[in-house]
Formats: structure tokens, sequence, C-alpha cells
């Protein structure tokens, strides 16, 4: 809760001073007068305090569970459990950072006095995926406009919608426990992979019946290994990475933390280890484990974090550019402490825009590193001017240097579901 | 999907009000119809562009004849209110049709940052024309103050209205919040006014030099601590 002077009423105060002045060099106490008028205005803000805000959030879905692509109607009312009268009340909704505005405003106005409510609604288009409304921002004013408060009000609300993620492939590795990865070793497992000798001390079950039936031979069959992965996924939420085809599109950022929550939705139902971690204002880093705890803790990162706001922070906003130096120091030092938190057999899956150079470079010396390293990429670059086309030619050279440095890297325009992305990959390419 | 461009603008009502605010202030000040006439084609003209403007989407020769015809009729009001005989009547309307059209330009808003800048520089307009209808035509306290009070609540008004769009932009309800807002400033307003013209009839006028000159001193000051 911030708590300002607007500071509106400040030019009042010279408007007073001026007819007084003029009232006094030309001997005219009628003008003198309408000095008073100016300073009882400028008294006007004195006399009224900063309004205490105490509010109550409540939302209402037309439909919980939509099919993605339909609109969702959305009906918020607010509360005044105060017992005074907010004169100057404003609502903004907190919409997902995925779901844009399809019809309304998630914007509102509203004198309320206490106990009244007021309500408005708007309809939103739905995505794949798990949406959570952030908490709606309320900016009260008090009747002169003088002071303003600032604060939020929560209500858990949230949109589900079929996930499109059912499998997310993943790369050969070498490593020691069974999972879902089929390596080309031998060993236990369930396709087949060669025959060998017996050797004292192999497993019975494991011998090839048939060829000792027949020949008297004993031999075991080798089938190939399943080995659990342990994936990281790496979001890029460097200032950098804050970019959007277009002014009221989501930006990048969004579109990643949309695509790790179908990710961590879809490793959680193996048995692989997921760990999460981000770039960005904070470096952010769970290492990988199993288990519904650590699931928990994941989603809970996630939703909490401050490197995983979908909102840009304030110097991108207004400044509308980043600083270069500041942001390269902190990716050098936050890369640096990732690896050293990192195992070493580690796959990373990293997500981000590739907006400029220095998270490529991260990238690659991630990959010699020793880690297998894959890249899922938002394409939210367009055609329009000359900037922007320059900006899809160098996307387009990083997505070469990468794959040229054996970097897979998935190009994802971000109006087809990552699902349908991934799977098609898979197919194409990684057949392990 | 559609692309729909979503306004700053400062709010449709509070701008027609805070317009409308300003016509008074200038009716006020000029008592005869044909100023009066003067200052609604004005008004009207201003509205013209203020409306207009807000159109982003109009095809270049129809978007523009709008605005054009809201610009002749301002100027041309502000030219006829030039060329009128009695040069009483002049100071009374034309630095008043000045405010008004510098308020529309704010209000439109010609450009979003200076938006405030422009609604400022109308109240200064009509600020000096009452400080000039009071030293030359040594007019009577209640029209000078209630032109005062109606040109100090327009700009608030529209001032209101632009931070409103900046916030909520065009697109929210904020009917009731704006009327409760230019009600509550013009009543404040009016009690100034009251509060001021009793204390003018009561013998102010009588005090001598030094008593006057005492007040003024305590005047200032306090408003000096006021500035803050």
């Amino acid at each position: 809760m911030t708590v300002r002077t607007t500071g509106r009423w400040r030019g009042i105060v010279a408007v007073a001073l001026f007819f007084v002045a003029v009232g006094v060099l030309t001997d005219r106490p009628a003008t003198l007068l309408v000095g008073v008028v100016g300073a009882g205005l400028a008294v006007y803000p004195r006399l009224s305090r900063p309004p205490t805000v105490a509010l109550e959030l409540e939302r209402r879905l037309g439909e919980r569970r939509p099919a993605s692509g339909e609109p969702v109607t959305v009906t918020t009312r607010v509360t005044n459990t105060g017992d005074r009268t907010l004169a100057d009340c404003r609502v903004i909704d907190g919409v997902p950072a995925m779901l844009s505005v399809a019809t309304g405003s998630p914007r509102h106005a509203a004198v309320l006095g206490p106990g009244e409510t007021t309500e408005f609604s708007y309809d939103v288009e739905t995505e794949p995926g798990r949406h959570q409304f952030d908490p709606a921002t309320v900016i009260a004013r008090d009747v002169t406009g003088a002071h303003e408060v600032e604060t939020t009000v929560a209500a858990g609300t949230e949109i589900q919608c079929a996930d499109a993620v059912p499998e997310l492939p993943v790369r050969e590795q070498p490593d020691g426990h069974a999972g879902r990865l089929v390596t080309d070793d031998g060993g236990s497992g369930i396709e087949f992979h060669s025959v060998r000798e017996y050797r004292p001390g192999d497993p019975i079950g494991r011998i090839d019946s048939k060829r000792w039936a027949r020949t008297g031979e004993l031999t075991t069959v080798e089938f190939r290994e399943e080995r659990p992965t342990s994936v990281l996924l790496l979001v890029d939420a460097r200032p950098p990475a804050y970019r959007a085809e277009a002014d009221g599109r989501p930006n990048a950022v969004a579109h990643c933390l949309a695509g790790v929550e179908q990710l961590v939705s879809a490793l959680s139902d193996t048995r692989d280890s997921v760990g999460l971690a981000a770039f960005g204002r904070e470096l952010c880093f769970r290492a990988p484990g199993v288990g519904t705890d650590h699931e928990t803790e994941l989603w809970q990162l996630l939703a909490t974090h401050p490197a995983f706001d979908a909102t840009p922070p304030s110097r991108v906003r207004t400044g509308g550019g980043t600083s270069g130096d500041g942001s390269d120091a902190d990716l050098d030092r936050q890369a640096t402490l990732l690896r050293k938190h990192l195992g070493n057999d580690t796959q990373i899956v990293v997500l981000s825009p590739l907006a400029d150079e220095r998270i490529v470079e991260a990238i690659r010396t991630l990959a010699a590193a020793g880690h297998a390293t894959t890249v899922i990429s938002p394409d939210v670059t367009s055609e329009g001017s000359l900037g922007q086309r320059l900006a899809r030619r160098e996307r387009s050279m990083r997505l070469r240097a990468l794959r040229g440095a054996d970097v897979p890297v998935v190009d994802w325009d971000p109006e087809t579901p990552l699902g349908t992305v991934l799977l098609s990959e898979q197919r194409r390419r990684w057949s392990a | 999907m559609v692309r729909v461009s979503i306004s700053h603008r400062p709010t449709p009502l509070a701008s027609a009000l805070a317009l409308l605010l300003c016509g008074v202030s200038t009716a006020i000040l000029a008592p005869t119809l044909d100023q009066r006439l003067a200052i609604v084609t004005a008004l009207a003209g201003v509205g013209l562009i203020a409306v207009r403007g807000r159109d982003l989407e109009a095809p270049i020769p129809q978007g523009r004849l709008w605005t054009g015809l809201g610009a002749a009729l301002v100027l041309g009001s502000m030219l006829w209110g030039e060329t009128l005989a009695d040069p009483r009547q002049r100071i009374e309307l034309v630095p008043g049709l000045v405010g008004m059209a510098l308020v529309g330009l704010g209000v439109r808003p010609l450009r979003q940052r200076f938006a405030r800048r422009f609604v400022s520089a109308g109240l200064a307009a009509m600020v000096v024309g009452v400080a000039l209808v009071g030293v030359f035509e040594a007019a009577s306290p209640l029209r000078l103050l209630a032109a005062t009070a109606a040109a100090i609540g327009a700009w608030d008004v529209a001032e209101h209205g632009i931070s409103l769009g900046e916030q909520l932009r065009t697109d929210a309800g904020t009917r009731p919040v704006e009327l409760l807002h230019t009600g509550a400033t013009s009543a404040y307003g009016a009690v100034t006014v009251v509060v001021a013209l009793v204390v003018y009839e009561h013998g102010a006028t009588g005090l001598p030099l030094s008593a006057l000159v005492l007040l003024l001193a305590a005047a200032v000051t306090l408003m000096a601590l006021l500035y803050r």
C-alpha cells in the first residue's frame, strides 16, 4: 500500500498570489478579493485526508475449464468493507499475462459508499494452460484528488485450459538409474539390444531360453537400458527478453512462463527430476528433484519468485530500453553461479526469445561445460518496420549459430500450442 | 485476433464538463448577447475539434474536415471578438475564448504529454482575463469571483479527466466518479465565493491602509506555507 500526494492543486496558490498582487498594485479591492477565492481553493486539498481502503474482490468466471480459443466472461465485484465512502475508487483487474481481453475493459472506476458493491465484466480469450489471475490494483483518491492510495486486492482465481504438452522428448545422456530415457547401452530394460555370452551371476530371467533349448548354449539377452533424466528448465527473464510482437500482445517472457508451466506439468508425470532456474531480476535456482513436495515447491516458485514476473521491470517500461553494462555483468554472474550449482549430468532446456547476443553466449558456455542443452524460443518478431525486420534477421542468425554449435533450437511460433511444436520436433529429429 | 487500439485520452464526460465550465466562466464575465453568442460558437468549435480529434481511424480528408470546421468556428469567434467596438467587451471576451481553446487542445489532447500543460495554460489565460476585467472595468466582485471559481473548476475537472484517462483508459466506466468530483469542486467553489462576498459586504472596504497591509502580509505568508 503506498500513500501519495498527487500535487495537482499546487498551481492554484500561484493564481491566488497573482490576484493579490494585481489587486494591490492597481488598487482594486474587488480583484484583491478574488485572491481569497484562490486561497480558499488552495486550502481545499488540505481539508481532506487520504482515504482508508478496505476492499473485497470477488471474481466469477463464465466457464472455469473452457476449450482453447473460447472467450470467457469474467465478472468482477468489488465491495467496500470499510465504513467511509470512497469517492474515487479505480480498479484495474489483474488479467493473467497470457490472456488478451477481447471485449469490455478490465478497468473500472466507481464511487463506493460503505458496504456498496460495484461490478464490471469483460471477456478474455483463452490459451492452453493454467492461468492465475494477478491481484487487482486499486487506486483510491479522496474527493479533492489530492491524496492517492495505491494497493492491491487479491482473489485467487484460475482458468485452466486443456494442457497441450503430452510429453517432453528428452535427449540421450549417460546416467545411472532406471527411467524413461531409452539409451543405447545394454543392460536391463524392455527393448531388445543384443545377446552376449552368459556370465555367472546374470539374472536367470534374462537367459535366452529359446537359444538354450535349440543349441544348449547359455546366453544372456541385453536390453536397452532405461534411465531417468535430470532436466533443468531455465527461463530467460532478463530485461532484453521482455519483447512483444506488438503493443498489447503478451511479451516473450510471458510466453516462456506459460511454456515452463506446461513443461513442469508434463515432466512431473514422469520419474525424471525437474529443476527450475531463471536469469533475470534475481537468479532463481531450484535443483532437479522428484516427488510431490518438490513439484509443489516448483509451482510455488513460479507463482511467487520475482524473476518469474511477466510484467517488465519498471526501467524497461519507462526507459523504453535497457542499459548495457549492468545487465551484462548480472548475466555473467548469474550464469557462473548456475554452473557451480548444477550437477554434471543435468540436461538444460532454455526458454528464451533470443533477443540479444549475451544469452546465446551463455547458452553456448553451458553446452560446452558438458550439459546437453536444448533451446525453445518463442518468436516474437514481426515484419512491420525496417527495425522489426532487422530484429527478425538477427534472431534467425542467432538460431543458426546455436544450431551450428550442436544445440537444438525449437523455433516456436506462439500462435501454435507448444505441445504440437514439440511433438513435430520429436518426430523430425529426436528419435533417441 | 482483433487489434483494438485503446485510448489513453482524457475521459469524454470530464472533458465536456470542463469545456462547459470554461464557457460559463467567460459568459459570467461577458454579459451582452453578442458576446454570449460568440462564446457558444467557440464552444461548438472546440467541441468539434475535441471530439473529432479522437477519431484516429477516419480517412484523411473526412477527419480533417470536421477539425477544420471547428478550428474555423473558434478562430472566427476570436477574430470577431477582437473587432468589437467597445474595448471593455473585447477584454471580457477574448482571453476567455483563448483559455477555452487551450483547454480544448489539452483535452483532445493535441499531445498526450503536454495535455496538463495546455490545460494549465488555458487556466492562466482565463485568469488573466478576469484580472484585466477587474482592473480596467472595476467590475462587481460577484462577477469576478464567480468567473474565477468557474475557471479553476474547469481546470480541476479537465485534469481529473486526464488522470482518469491515463490510468483507466477511455473504455472504462467512470461516469459516477467524474460527476461526483465535478459536483464537489463546484460546490466548494460556490461556498468560497459566498464566503468572500460576505467578508466583502461586511465592511472590508472601510479598513485603514495599515490594517490592509497587515492582512495582506498574513495572507501571503499563509499561501507561501501552503505551497508544498
